[in-house]
């Protein structure tokens, strides 16, 4: 009992996650019957729809063509590349329809921020509230008293990366374990960038669980930034949050602007939210390596603000 | 062990705090500081702990300065303006959390040192229920647990039932019999004439000898 509740907010946390990748699953289960019947979705309308197509005659391709030239584009080069890939309901498509193409895509960028920063900012400032930092200070340096800082702020880091491997393997499953592109996917799913990439499918896998790590640890920096400023729970909380939301319309303004102006990069590729919707990202490896550079810019900006021994025992003596 | 204290300053902004102090504490040596509020006191005890980084001057721990090295005071503990601990756990876990940075102790001294101090009762006790002198007894044992060579006690006697008031006393005077140095402050003049073999006034950010008044 005394350990539940010496780690209770991590437990709270957790429990969060947990109930989110429920209702995850909740969802995707419910609109189960959807996939592969070509009903729910768009895009298997097109799916279904070439797969008529493609068996009738040039009288009967020109008609059913005109009764959907409003919805779906049907042509035999362009069916041959929608049928040319497996039916809609592979792994991607479910992951899509549910985490990309629902929704959440607008609820979790403000939503998973929140809950990662939670667990960062309630431990660090307990810590610096507590004032303990005065008896670790005479047992240990002050470099490995940060680095142990900084250990625990980061102790929750794989927790929505492996969400997101969870609810990725739960689309496999849905999906019979079919991980082939479809052509639905390839119109929504990370837009053309998957296509480019799937002839090395285990590379986007990788970039994107790192793409996803790198923005929780850039978080987790933000708040760390905060946290030397200011010990108050509910004060560095909401600072935190805010500061996330300042760096990312700093990026996607400034940095966006300077991709489109000198190298002709849609704007989209600063987009360091976009890791849901992936909405006008064409390039992965551009929006890999911004976000590595962020990562990295977060993390030397939270370890110089850790800098100053003095400042941070005065800081926590307030 | 010798600690040497040479031209020690701070200031904070434009505000000297604690002005050019000299002095040697050696071992076997419990030394006094008195001083009003705001007199400097617990900067310089804050300086000697390497909290805060002297404006100029130097202190040498057998001639080694730690804080141009940044450094920590080799077995120096510390109790300065109050105990501070983390709320959540009992004080036992406290205790055993700091243990657990050097790991030269375990449970069996920790146990000890609680006895000692007359805490041992409270031991499973959350710290934030503690009594102010149940806290204060914490923040002593957490300074005298390690068997440091050098003890900073800044007003260790606040809230502490005059019982172990004397067991803490007999605690210090055995401690300086062991060659210990032990630095405090107390603004009960009984207790720091009782304990000391010199006692040092602060003034205006200055350190005199009380004598040499």
């Amino acid at each position: 009992m005394r350990k539940i509740k010496k780690y209770k907010i991590e437990i709270i946390t957790y429990l969060l996650f947990i109930i989110f990748v429920l209702f995850s699953i909740y969802k995707m289960w419910y609109c189960r019957p959807y996939y592969g019947k070509g009903k729910k979705y768009e895009n298997d309308l097109t799916y279904e729809k070439c797969g008529e197509y493609i068996k009738l005659n040039e009288t009967e391709k020109i008609e059913l063509a005109n009764k959907y030239e409003h919805k779906i584009e049907l042509s035999d080069k362009y069916c041959d590349f929608v049928l040319s890939y497996s039916p809609p309901d592979s792994a991607y498509s479910i992951y899509n329809s549910f985490l990309i193409s629902s929704y959440l895509q607008y609820i979790i960028p403000f939503f998973v921020p929140l809950i990662i920063l939670f667990p960062v900012v309630y431990v660090i400032s307990k810590e610096f509230r507590s004032k303990n930092i005065k008896n670790s200070l005479v047992r240990e340096d002050y470099k490995k008293y940060i680095i142990n800082l900084f250990k625990r702020a980061y102790s929750t880091v794989w927790v929505f990366p492996l969400i997101i491997v969870i609810l990725f393997l739960i689309s496999a499953y849905l999906s019979n374990w079919n991980f082939a592109v479809s052509g639905s996917v390839a119109n929504h799913f990370i837009d053309k960038v998957f296509l480019t990439l799937t002839t090395n499918k285990i590379l986007f896998h990788i970039s994107y669980i790192v793409i996803i790590l790198l923005n929780v640890g850039m978080y987790i920096n933000l708040s760390l930034i905060v946290l030397s400023k200011n010990k108050n729970l509910i004060i560095s909380y909401i600072e935190s949050y805010l500061l996330v939301y300042v760096f990312w319309a700093f990026i996607y303004i400034g940095i966006g602007n300077l991709l489109t102006k000198n190298f002709n990069i849609h704007s989209a590729h600063a987009n360091l939210l976009a890791i849901f919707e992936w909405d006008s990202i064409t390039n992965i490896n551009i929006f890999l390596i911004l976000n590595i550079i962020c990562y990295l810019f977060t993390f030397v900006i939270a370890i110089l603000s850790y800098r100053n021994k003095e400042k941070l025992i005065m800081m926590c003596e307030k | 062990m010798k600690i040497e204290v040479k031209n020690l300053s701070k200031k904070f902004k434009k505000v000297i705090v604690v002005k050019d102090i000299n002095i040697t504490f050696k071992s076997g040596n419990i030394y006094g500081i008195i001083g009003r509020n705001g007199s400097g006191k617990s900067v310089f005890l804050k300086m000697l702990c390497a909290f805060y980084i002297p404006t100029t001057g130097t202190i040498l721990q057998d001639g080694y300065d730690y804080i141009k090295n940044n450094e920590f005071p080799i077995s120096t503990r510390a109790l300065i303006e109050g105990p501070d601990f983390i709320p959540d756990l009992s004080g036992l876990e406290n205790l055993k959390l700091l243990a657990s940075i050097q790991n030269k102790i375990g449970e069996k001294e920790i146990l000890e040192t609680l006895k000692q101090v007359n805490l041992y009762e409270e031991k499973d006790k959350k710290y934030s229920e503690y009594s102010l002198g149940m806290k204060q007894k914490l923040g002593i044992a957490q300074v005298l647990m390690e068997d440091p060579q050098v003890m900073i006690l800044d007003e260790p006697f606040n809230g502490i039932e005059d019982s172990s008031v004397k067991d803490i006393k007999k605690i210090l005077k055995d401690l300086k019999k062991k060659d210990k140095i032990i630095i405090m402050t107390s603004h009960i003049k009984e207790d720091i004439e009782e304990l000391s073999d010199v006692i040092y006034k602060f003034d205006g950010g200055s350190l005199k000898l009380k004598d040499a008044e």
